[in-house]
């Protein structure tokens, strides 16, 4: 019920068993390497160098240890040469095979249902297929047919992007009844074909009109055809022939004389707009060259089909991939481990965190291996910074998410689970106080851990939304609140039903909010002081006692005393008269004023010092009012849900499908409003845990214990391999 | 900040505007209490039609580059949809108190009907700025997704803390509707 003991760990080993301890560590997945060196910075670092033989010393060793007990690992024993390389091509073979699974995955037909958009899955594989994958799979090629069949797949989508491209630039030249061929300049004319904007094109002929005006002759026209030989001059003698118009466009083409004002022409088509069309490779009739280009598109899909399908075909050798990807990442992390050994001639130690009470299991499983090993293990010192893990019983593991949403205590200081889990509880609840809600919540969360493959912080969380559940139904049956107001609106032969969960009923929020109002801030009250005890606790433990019971203990007496004045002033409580409660609460102001004045060094200051200790309460009044938005969330649940009722019995008043309607608005309505109002109440409980409670007692920052583990990333081995 | 100031002050003016004209035409007060249900919704409603854009727009961004995220962003991007729901909320509770649904409208004085409008003043304009500033939040910590999802959790309660003054907002309408006799 606090933060782990954790224990310094060394492990000594002789060079040659270094290998198989790495390994252990890995399988075992309860220790937290870190840098020996730092420890020992004069022993030399493993390095890369010789990683090769290293690796196979490994399958060796498993053989001779292990007797390949694991079919998940037996894979080690018969390895291919090729894969037992250098840390390089391990993460060159890594790359290729994350290229394979995706370049797959396009090919992937997989519904992802509401659960999936939120959690990635991983791929099942049984212990056999691993092992296959892992000793057999001929990776090498499924990559070689992956990237040929990428590379051809963009090969041909491009092209037919090209095509789509070029044949939208010849459509407008279909009409053309000439092959391209003879559009080659002649020995005396110049041929140029362009596109222009139609609407320059009438001022593209009279310009060319003008021009031949100018040189006293008209031979310039529409499809003239004849031949024109002028005299030498700057005017041009040009010949436009008009191909085809849309409506944007006009494609023409320009025939002129070679030699004779072409600078001209070349600014007058300038002047129009007119751009000069390249037909490319294209030689024969445009006609004939959009046909191919359209028989060409056609094959395309067929192409991509067949890709598809070749891709289809070694779909399901992915998971392989995956198994082998896995399996190589894991390898790839072991080697890593090396870097962190600090290594004499012919010992290597490791040094790690890990939980005092795993250190039995560990140091044993190592005795096994060899009896070249030594393990130590030492406690923390207090300049020590050790990973944090958390522990709790399992019913207050749940609200292990909350703090950790925050961050982890530092390993020295106390857990604050345990302490805010009832408030967590309570405060959800209150929040979302609808007994209906609860109920549904509690279904769906149950539904989720049992019946849905998520990770195991998913079903934290959804264990923590059942505990939820449970508090909202409490504080939703107080409050009569069964989906909103739905028992007034049961048909009269539940009636029996409603007055039962009626008789639950002790307030009405909407009624009578106040009592609500005064629930929650009591709370917030009672988390308050319950935030400023633990400082003192934790104080106590320190050492700093007569700091603390003046400083906090000043608190802890004023707050109370001050709810008693406040209470025993309407009438009195018992023993305590309001004459009683008022010296209470002037004793308390005293304490406190005792506490501010007493850390002031200058008398005369003495007295300020006090009374703005007293300013204090201001704070403590400010997070007290911030618990008021349980109220406030708690009648937003409420008055929703009354909302979403009352349109679907306006639903029910249309003839023949109200029902069914009634039954979308109500169903589509509540579920909605579930989800919406148990996102806020579950941030809202936990930013009073944070802002309002820790700041009281709690630091955080620690960091989380991050063992050196098995971890996959795509696949996980369904049956249990480990014996 | 420009159109948050404009969207505020355009809110208010013509809540103004709207509210003078309907006083010297209206012997009863029920218009104005309407109107105070009315600008309860609209404000805030206005408030996280807003935030929601601001923080979908973010969403959109990063899902382009990895849809995995797109559950988490979800969240993110809802959270500054809770103010239209107070407002809704004000709203609702104007109607309840004036017996809507009872079918039974009492008669209100024109002083009644102020105070019912002015009442409705915390969780609409409340709700109307904090939404905005809610959205923008909601759009870092969508930046903050992207690049660390393992602590979206946090961004979510950052987001939180803007939406705390929503909520105050909405408990002054509450206790304000609570306290007014009609």
């Amino acid at each position: 019920m606090a933060v782990a003991r954790m224990k310094r760990v060394s492990i000594l080993c002789h060079s040659s068993l270094r290998d198989n301890v790495i390994m252990r560590l890995q399988e075992a997945g309860v220790m937290q390497v870190m840098d020996a060196s730092e420890s020992y910075p004069d022993l030399a670092i493993e390095h890369e160098a010789g990683s090769g033989p290293m690796e196979k010393g490994i399958a060796r060793a498993e053989c001779k240890t292990d007797g390949g007990r694991d079919a998940g690992r037996g894979g080690e024993v018969g390895e291919a040469p090729a894969r037992s390389e250098d840390r390089r091509t391990i993460e060159k073979t890594l790359d290729e095979l994350a290229f394979s699974i995706r370049y797959l995955g396009k090919y992937v037909d997989e519904r992802k249902g509401l659960v999936e958009t939120f959690v990635a899955k991983k791929a099942g594989i049984s212990p056999e297929d691993y092992a296959y994958a892992v000793a057999h799979l001929d990776y090498k090629s499924l990559y070689r047919q992956c990237a040929a069949d990428d590379a051809k797949l963009s090969e041909i989508q491009n092209e037919a992007s090209r095509l789509k491209e070029q044949k939208a630039t010849l459509e407008g030249w279909a009409d053309l009844d000439c092959p391209v061929s003879d559009l080659n300049d002649t020995e005396s004319v110049r041929v140029i074909p362009c596109v222009l904007p139609k609407k320059n094109l009438p001022r593209l002929m009279s310009m060319l009109s003008d021009e031949a005006a100018a040189r006293g002759e008209d031979r310039v026209g529409v499809a003239e055809g004849e031949d024109s030989k002028g005299k030498a001059g700057e005017s041009p003698e040009a010949l436009v022939e008009v191909v085809s118009e849309d409506d944007r466009n006009a494609r023409a083409v320009v025939f002129c004389v070679k030699g004779r004002g072409e600078s001209r022409l070349a600014e007058i088509l300038g002047e129009c707009g007119a751009e000069k069309v390249a037909f490319g490779s294209v030689d024969g009739f445009i006609k004939d060259e959009i046909e191919a280009i359209d028989r060409r598109l056609l094959e395309i899909p067929g192409e991509e089909q067949e890709i598809r399908r070749r891709a289809e075909s070694i779909l399901p050798q992915r998971v392989k991939l995956m198994a082998l990807y896995d399996h190589l990442y894991e390898r790839l992390r072991r080697m890593e481990m090396r870097g962190l050994l600090a290594c004499t001639e012919e010992t290597s130690l490791i040094q790690g965190w890990m939980k005092a009470k795993e250190v039995p299991g560990l140091s044993k499983s190592l005795a096994d291996l060899s009896g070249a090993i030594e393990v130590y293990t030492e406690d923390p010192s207090p300049e020590d910074d050790p990973p944090v893990v958390l522990e709790n019983p399992w019913f207050l593991k749940p609200f292990e998410v909350v703090t950790l949403l925050y961050g982890n205590p530092k390993y020295h200081e106390i857990d604050p689970t345990p302490f805010l889990a009832p408030f967590f509880f309570l405060f959800f609840g209150l929040a979302l106080s609808d007994a209906g809600y609860g109920i549904l919540l509690m279904l769906i969360s149950a539904w989720m851990i049992k019946k849905v493959d998520i990770p195991e912080g998913g079903k934290m969380l959804f264990r923590l939304l059942f505990l939820g559940g449970i508090s909202t139904v409490i504080f939703g049956a107080l409050m009569g609140g069964w989906f909103g107001n739905g028992l007034d609106i049961l048909p009269p032969a539940l009636g029996g039903v409603r007055d039962f969960l009626k008789r639950f009923a002790i307030v009405d929020p909407l009624a009578d909010p106040i009592s609500v109002l005064g629930v929650s801030l009591g709370l917030g009250i009672v988390q308050i002081w319950v935030g400023i005890a633990l400082k003192l606790a934790s104080r106590l433990r320190m050492g700093e006692v007569s700091d603390t019971i003046m400083e906090e203990g000043s608190w802890l007496f004023f707050i109370p005393s001050v709810i008693v004045f406040a209470l025993s002033s309407s009438r009195p409580l018992g023993v305590i008269t309001p004459a009683v409660g008022k010296w209470l609460a002037i004793a308390g102001a005293v304490y406190v004023m005792a506490a501010a004045g007493r850390r002031q060094r200058v008398i005369l200051l003495k007295p300020f010092s006090a009374v703005m200790g007293l300013y204090g309460s201001i704070g403590y009044v400010g997070d007290v009012l911030s618990y008021a938005r349980l109220l406030a969330l708690g009648l937003a649940t409420g008055v929703i849900a009354i909302v979403i009722n009352q349109i679907a019995t306006l639903a029910l008043q249309i003839p023949v499908v109200g029902i069914v309607g009634m039954m979308i608005i109500l169903a589509g309505g509540h579920v909605f409003n579930l989800l919406v109002n148990t996102l806020g109440s579950f941030v809202h409980s936990g930013r009073l845990q944070f802002v309002e409670f820790f700041t009281k007692f709690f630091e955080g920052g620690g960091q989380s214990f991050r063992p050196f583990r098995r971890e996959s990333r795509y696949t996980t081995v369904k049956a249990k391999t480990e014996p | 900040m420009l159109g948050i100031g404009t969207v505020a002050m355009l809110g208010l003016v013509s809540l103004a505007v709207v509210a003078m004209t309907l006083t010297t035409q209206l012997t009863g007060g029920l218009a104005l209490a309407i109107l105070g249900a009315a600008v309860s919704v609209f404000l805030a409603g206005v408030g996280s039609a807003i935030g929601v854009g601001i923080a979908g727009e973010a969403a959109a961004g990063v899902v382009a580059e990895d849809p995995e995220k797109f559950g988490r962003l979800l969240l993110l991007q809802a959270i500054p949809g809770t103010q239209g729901f107070y407002g809704l909320i004000g709203g609702f509770l104007v109607m309840n108190k004036l017996g809507f649904f009872a079918g039974a409208v009492p008669p209100l004085s024109v002083e009644q009907g102020w105070q019912v409008l002015f009442a409705c003043l915390p969780v609409g304009l409340a709700g109307l700025l904090s939404a905005i500033a809610q959205g923008r939040v909601a759009a870092s910590g969508i930046g903050l997704t992207a690049k660390r999802p393992e602590e979206s959790g946090k961004a979510l309660i950052m987001a939180a803390m803007v939406e705390t003054y929503a909520v105050l907002g909405l408990l002054a309408t509450l206790l304000l509707l609570n306290g007014i006799s009609v």
